[in-house]
């Protein structure tokens, strides 16, 4: 294996062997963050990963399949990384189910492959020495052994093997090395006897514990498992849901716990201490590090990143960049995307006689695909601008810088990532979320990410900006136009913020849990590990998104093209189109929401449209495309701009659109939440069910009100100001 | 060298997990309100909240191992 082997099987899901097939075996995969442990899946498994959810939580579930040399199958599940076994999350409590073979799908470990960073192999050895105990075969996968050694760092491999009992791997899981010998290790793991707790405890702990190993033996763990259990229960405060079954625990926990005081050995400190005994001595047999003298290359990066001034300035350049790379590297693409489909949907129609079945397929089906597809450029390449940053390390450096200004809000320096997410797209924003620990703070990022103006936002932007805004050029080389739309992603951003406070101050209120944030070590990124990522993350989208405006797309067609009614052959043919969109089931459902929508200085086709977009805002365009008349053939901003501009209120002869107009529309945007997928997606991660759909609704009503609010302002406020409308 | 004040939430608990315990040797990096300190090879930034209950005591001159 020369290169990455990333093998391009299936982008659909495999069929899934029965969860109890024998002939496959199954690998749990877990580690600290930042060890490469989702470069290893990605090479280990490819494109052949399943993502769903765990039953009755929000914890992602994420399984791959592959085949060792050898021929053997094996289903891969990767875990979510955590420092130590635990259950202070919803995902760490899925891990310790899993590992403890007790998840609610029947999913057991045959093998469990811990993925340790060689550079700071004591910190990884913690969760180690914990997976040692769970009572199943595990294999240590030493990855990133390529910066152990740059940094001067030794392993004696044989000597750790003999520490440990159980199969070492060494490996650089970015350049394939080691897969296969991995492979082979988990084999042979399964065939050894079961890893056990390598060190001792004093003959008082023992004896302290014992009423609590054996509750949990009565309870049916294993005894190894039960010892791992009543240990880690020292440090623990509160109920843990996996042993809510266990009857009497909390009562011999507490026994324990006060026994220990009385000698003078403090409960919480007992698992650390023993543990990190022995694995400083295990550290100490088998490592070596060459001294360095002055400091390394990641803290000298770190004195500027980190810096007084320095760091600031340099995060506002890197996000100014984001920001832009986003627009102008995916402007050609989406050009040319445009025109594929443009040209896509004109032969398919070429081939249809002219009627309705023509009509359909290409104002219908190509020009809401279209409206899609178009959106991809920018997303990818926002994933992967945002890949770049989080593996290069980078990430976590910002995080801490904005860990001040969101604290003055109430948020967390990680709700950072969440909302630069939503940047492209609010639903991976609100699944970024999951680092949150702690629900009010979490509940807080969620209920704000949407207001980030994602990229479905931006064909509304454009198409206003462009035909509304002058492009005149202002000092120093800014556009007018580009200022505005600065604006409005500025005007999202600070509202954003706003919201976040008035949350965490009323519905919300607690205190912000406070920050502990490993700053890795500076690394290149794996870019065919970024790759991967952000070819599932599009596809999730496009087949989501997809879906949705499909749907609206064909059902918004019929709806402006049914009931047919005979044109009136003394009008026009512009004319004709009117009366025949007014008949339409559309027209009707517009002329009831136009008083809704007369205050804000809208008519009723701005105001169908708006309706329309409140499933997906990329339909705002294609439906006043649709009922301007300007969509098949002829789908372009610029005729649609026109259109708008030159359109006259048939009562006052006044322009309907102006600038006003645009601007406060533009706002209405900003803020309403008109996107499904949102929706959807909140309701998983605010918990499902009735909280999930409640604040869901939160989430809704408050942008609604913002939205109409904020567009009645403008343009009202305008109009009084004198800006004409 | 490194004294803990609480000792019972889920903050400490995972500053243990992460090797910080009392009596640690660490090098702290930066120190404004918040603090970056270097644990057993990890770089943990740490907020004031978390700072605010940690003692560190200045070990005699010994030159330590960055690994």
């Amino acid at each position: 294996m020369s290169d990455l082997a990333v093998s391009v099987v299936e982008i659909t899901p495999p069929t899934l062997p029965p969860a109890s097939d024998p002939s496959v075996l199954r690998l749990a995969l877990v580690g600290n963050p930042n060890t490469g442990k989702t470069t290893l899946f990605n090479a280990l498994t490819g494109l052949r990963q399943r993502v769903g959810n765990f039953a009755g939580v929000t914890v992602e579930r994420v399984e791959g399949f592959f085949r060792t040399a050898s021929g053997t199958r094996v289903s891969c599940l990767d875990l979510p990384g955590s420092y130590s076994l635990s259950a202070s999350s919803p995902d760490e409590q899925i891990a310790l189910e899993v590992l403890l073979g007790r998840a609610r799908d029947g999913w057991r470990p045959d093998v469990v492959v811990v993925v340790a960073d060689s550079v700071h192999l004591e910190r990884n050895l913690y969760l180690l020495s914990q997976v040692l105990e769970v009572g199943v075969p595990v294999v240590l996968a030493l990855n990133q052994m390529d910066a152990a050694e740059s940094n001067g760092i030794r392993i004696d491999i044989p000597e750790l093997i003999h520490e440990l009992g159980i199969p070492v791997v060494p490996m650089v899981a970015k350049r394939g090395q080691g897969l296969d010998a991995l492979g082979r290790a988990c084999e042979m793991a399964v065939t050894l006897p079961v890893p056990v707790r390598k060190f001792a405890l004093a003959n008082v702990v023992d004896e302290a514990l014992a009423p609590i190993v054996s509750e949990l033996e009565v309870a049916g763990f294993k005894p190894s498992a039960a010892r791992l259990e009543a240990l880690r229960l020292m440090s623990v405060q509160h109920a843990e849901p996996h042993l809510a079954h266990v009857a009497g625990l909390d009562d011999v926990r507490k026994h324990a716990a006060n026994t220990l005081a009385q000698i003078g050995l403090a409960p919480q400190r007992l698992e650390s201490d023993a543990r990190y005994g022995w694995i400083g001595e295990v550290i100490a047999r088998t490592t070596t590090t060459r001294e360095q003298y002055g400091r390394s290359i990641s803290d000298r990066i770190d004195s500027v990143t980190l810096h007084r001034v320095f760091g600031p300035v340099l995060f506002i350049a890197l996000m100014a960049i984001v920001f832009q790379s986003v627009f102008t590297w995916a402007a050609p693409l989406q050009d040319a995307i445009e025109r594929g489909i443009a040209a896509l949907g004109a032969m398919v129609g070429s081939w249809i006689p002219v009627g309705e079945l023509r009509s359909l397929v290409v104002d219908g089906i190509f020009a809401g695909v279209g409206s899609v597809l178009v959106f991809l450029p920018q997303i990818c390449i926002l994933f992967l601008v945002i890949g770049v940053l989080e593996d290069s390390g980078y990430m976590a450096r910002a995080a801490f810088l904005m860990d001040r200004v969101m604290r003055r809000v109430g948020l967390h320096g990680r709700s950072f990532i969440p909302m630069l997410s939503g940047y492209a797209c609010a639903v991976p924003g609100i699944m970024a979320t999951r680092v949150i620990e702690n629900r009010q703070d979490r509940l807080a990022t969620i209920m704000v990410v949407p207001l980030m103006s994602c990229s479905a936002r931006l064909p509304v932007y454009t198409l206003l900006i462009g035909s509304f805004v002058p492009v005149s050029t202002l000092p120093l080389g800014f556009g007018l136009q580009g200022l505005t739309l600065l604006g409005m992603y500025l005007l999202g951003t600070l509202t954003a913020l706003g919201v976040a406070a008035i949350f965490k101050r009323t519905l919300l209120k607690g205190p912000v849990r406070p920050m502990i944030l490993e700053l890795p070590s500076y690394r290149w990124p794996s870019l065919p590990t970024l790759g991967v990522t952000v070819w599932q993350r599009a596809m999730l989208f496009v087949r989501r998104a997809g879906t949705v405006i499909m749907a609206l797309s064909i059902v918004l067609w019929a709806m402006a093209t049914y009931p047919r009614t005979a044109p009136d052959p003394q009008l026009s043919d512009v004319a004709q189109q009117e009366q025949q969109l007014e008949q339409s089931v559309l027209g009707r459902v517009g002329k009831v929401i136009e008083p809704v929508v007369r205050p804000l200085g809208y008519d009723w086709k701005i105001g169908v449209s708006i309706a329309a977009s409140f499933a997906a805002r990329e339909v705002f365009v294609s439906t006043m495309g649709t009922i301007y008349g300007v969509g098949g053939d002829d789908d372009n901003a610029a005729a649609l701009g026109e259109r708008l501009k030159a359109e006259v209120d048939p009562i006052t002869g006044r322009p309907v659109y102006t600038t006003l107009v645009a601007l406060g529309l533009m706002v209405f945007y900003v803020y309403a939440l008109m996107c499904i997928s949102t929706t959807a997606i909140t309701v998983r991660e605010a918990g499902g069910g009735r909280v999930g759909w409640s604040w869901a609704g939160i989430q809704f009503g408050y942008s609604l009100v913002l939205a109409y609010g904020a567009a009645w302002l403008v343009y009202n406020v305008g109009r009084a100001l004198g800006f004409g409308g | 060298m490194l004294g803990l004040d609480d000792c019972g939430t889920d903050e400490a608990c995972r500053l243990r997990a992460l090797g910080l315990c009392e009596g640690t040797s660490v090098s702290v990096i930066d120190s404004r309100h918040a603090m970056v300190l270097d644990v057993r090879g990890t770089r943990l930034a740490l907020g004031s909240a978390i700072t605010a209950s940690i003692t560190v005591q200045p070990l005699p001159a010994v030159r330590s191992a960055r690994g």
